[in-house]
């Protein structure tokens, strides 16, 4: 692991990998935990992406006589010597219904991949996926990896508003849009629940860098039973 | 309190105010005001405490009245404000009284940004700590959007009026200079070619019309990368990357927490709040700058005005 001084107030922290042998993200997660508990007070952000690791400080952080980046090495050497309390992964299971209504670039996908439509579902559903990253919007999860027959590039043009709750891939990635957004992904499916609530501030977001994530087939029944209950 | 309505909101003017902290591994932009400086003059100008959140107008076309006289102040670019006709002199306190209406017209080219502060600050919920709005996400501000005609605020306390409090002309920035941009090189700088690296801080670039408060992007000689795609990296504020077409563009408070396209390095911070001001075509230059300077650098401004 490398340490760079990136601005003022920010360090990244950049792990052995790249896209063809990523680092495992509960890896990053374990890090990202005892960095937040090493800065306590001080630390304005911790932000697990792929294989970096952006740490940003408050001013109080580097006032006369301390020293951040030492504090951030023995974080990595606890890392590297495993003997802090290991985090378990917690395992998620997202609700996703891949009928046709909902899964617009499905036909497409199995096609591509040489399959069914069931046999791409079943595909998509019988993995289980890491959170590598947050970002893009309040709850987007980048997950991977996904199946070598499902994988496509990005569409050549991006959807104007892709749904709330629609269940996308793109490449070797799988993702639920917590918003109604413009998206290049492939569409494949819907979650009737929500990936992000920010009315809950304490716990806003349904995933987490580091956790693993299960897709649970449902049919339409059951996806508007879930959605109505969701929204009271 | 008193009670503001908002009689015209015609581009783009939101409740701001630090952003927030906290956030970004959940996927959150950090948001908040674009130009910190001239916020924590507003605010200082009618007495709050300097992070209280304000009004941010971008380029505009924005008014306001009241119920009840109510101690302003109005910094950042200069909108040409009025009274009921009656020029207002930005970057110093005064009294709106009921019945007269606050216009900011068009910006006049000195500045993008402008700040209203009211004393006693305005009462708006906080989301995730921040009052700062992300219309994109919903979130903060007046009801997760920007403001339009007919919206009301309170104040949060009805404070006695106060005397005039003016800013010290040499306080006051001018924001149709050309700009020096220090960065900090950094993320991919090392990975592009060195010709790409030897274009990026030699020639001159320029703000363009393409902005919000996402980022800006530049115009200027293209900057060839050659590594192909890469993975999506956390970005932190003040990011330059390169696009596919060798487009530069700053990133802002407003940025998505992530970006996989090649990063250049970082702006200084202090300098991301003059470049926020300047209007499109202003010619701009970067140059390469030790982060441990730009720190202290930092560390009095934020200990100037009392901020952690």
């Amino acid at each position: 692991m490398k340490i760079e001084v990136l601005s003022e107030f920010s360090y990244l922290i950049r792990f052995p990998g790249d896209k063809t042998c990523l680092p495992e993200p509960t890896k990053l997660g374990i890090a990202a935990h005892l960095l937040r508990d090493a800065f306590a007070e001080d630390w304005v952000e911790v932000v697990p992406v792929f294989a970096d690791l952006l740490v940003t400080l408050s001013a109080r952080s580097f006032s006369e006589g301390a020293d951040p980046e030492a504090i951030i090495s023995a974080c990595l050497e606890k890392l590297e010597r495993q003997d802090e309390v290991l985090v378990e992964p917690r395992l998620i299971e997202v609700p996703a219904c891949y009928d046709e209504e909902f899964a617009e670039d499905l036909p497409e996908i199995a096609e591509q991949g040489g399959m069914s439509i069931e046999q791409a579902v079943r595909l998509h559903s019988e993995l289980t996926y890491k959170v590598y990253a947050m970002g893009f919007c309040a709850g987007f999860a980048y997950m991977g990896d996904v199946p070598e027959p499902l994988r496509q590039p990005r569409r050549s043009s991006p959807r104007t508003k892709i749904p709330v709750g629609s269940v996308a891939i793109a490449d070797f990635m799988t993702a639920v849009y917590p918003l109604a957004m413009p998206g290049g992904w492939h569409i494949i499916g819907r979650c009737p629940v929500p990936l992000f609530t920010p009315d809950d501030q304490d716990n806003p977001t349904l995933l987490r860098a580091g956790d693993q994530v299960r897709f649970h087939p449902i049919d339409k029944d059951e996806f508007y039973r879930l959605k109505a209950k969701w929204r009271n | 309190m008193a009670k503001l309505t908002v009689t015209r909101a015609d581009f783009f003017a939101s409740i701001q105010d630090m952003g927030r902290r906290r956030t970004q591994h959940l996927g959150l932009a950090q948001s908040g005001v674009a130009d910190e400086y001239s916020f924590f003059r507003a605010n200082y100008l009618v007495g709050n405490a300097v992070t209280t959140p304000v009004i941010e107008v971008i380029t505009g076309f924005f008014s306001i009245s009241t119920d009840r006289p109510v101690t302003m102040a109005l910094t950042g670019a200069d909108m040409s404000a009025r009274v009921n006709n009656a020029p207002v002199r930005p970057w110093q306190s005064f009294v709106l009284m009921p019945g007269k209406v606050l216009e900011l017209k068009n910006t006049t080219g000195m500045g993008l940004f402008s700040y209203l502060a009211v004393k006693g600050g305005f009462d708006i919920p906080l989301c995730f700590k921040s009052a700062s709005t992300v219309e994109r996400e919903n979130l903060g501000g007046y009801h997760g959007r920007k403001l339009a005609a007919g919206d009301e605020l309170s104040t949060i306390l009805d404070r006695p009026l106060c005397p005039t409090l003016a800013t010290p002309p040499d306080q006051i920035p001018q924001f149709d200079q050309p700009l020096t941009l220090r960065i900090m090189p950094g993320y991919d700088h090392d990975n592009f070619p060195e010709q790409s690296q030897r274009t990026f801080f030699t020639s001159e670039y320029a703000t363009s019309n393409k902005m919000d408060r996402t980022g800006i992007r530049l115009s200027g000689p293209p900057i060839i990368w050659q590594k192909g795609d890469i993975l999506s990296k956390p970005v932190a504020l003040g990011v330059v990357q390169i696009t596919n077409d060798g487009t530069p563009v700053v990133l802002l408070k407003e940025r998505q927490s992530t970006g996989g396209y090649p990063m250049m390095g970082v702006v200084s911070r202090l300098d991301l709040f003059r470049l926020v001001q300047a209007f499109p075509d202003t010619p701009l230059r970067f140059s390469p700058a030790d982060p441990v300077r730009l720190r202290a650098e930092l560390m009095r401004f934020y200990n100037f005005w009392g901020v952690a």
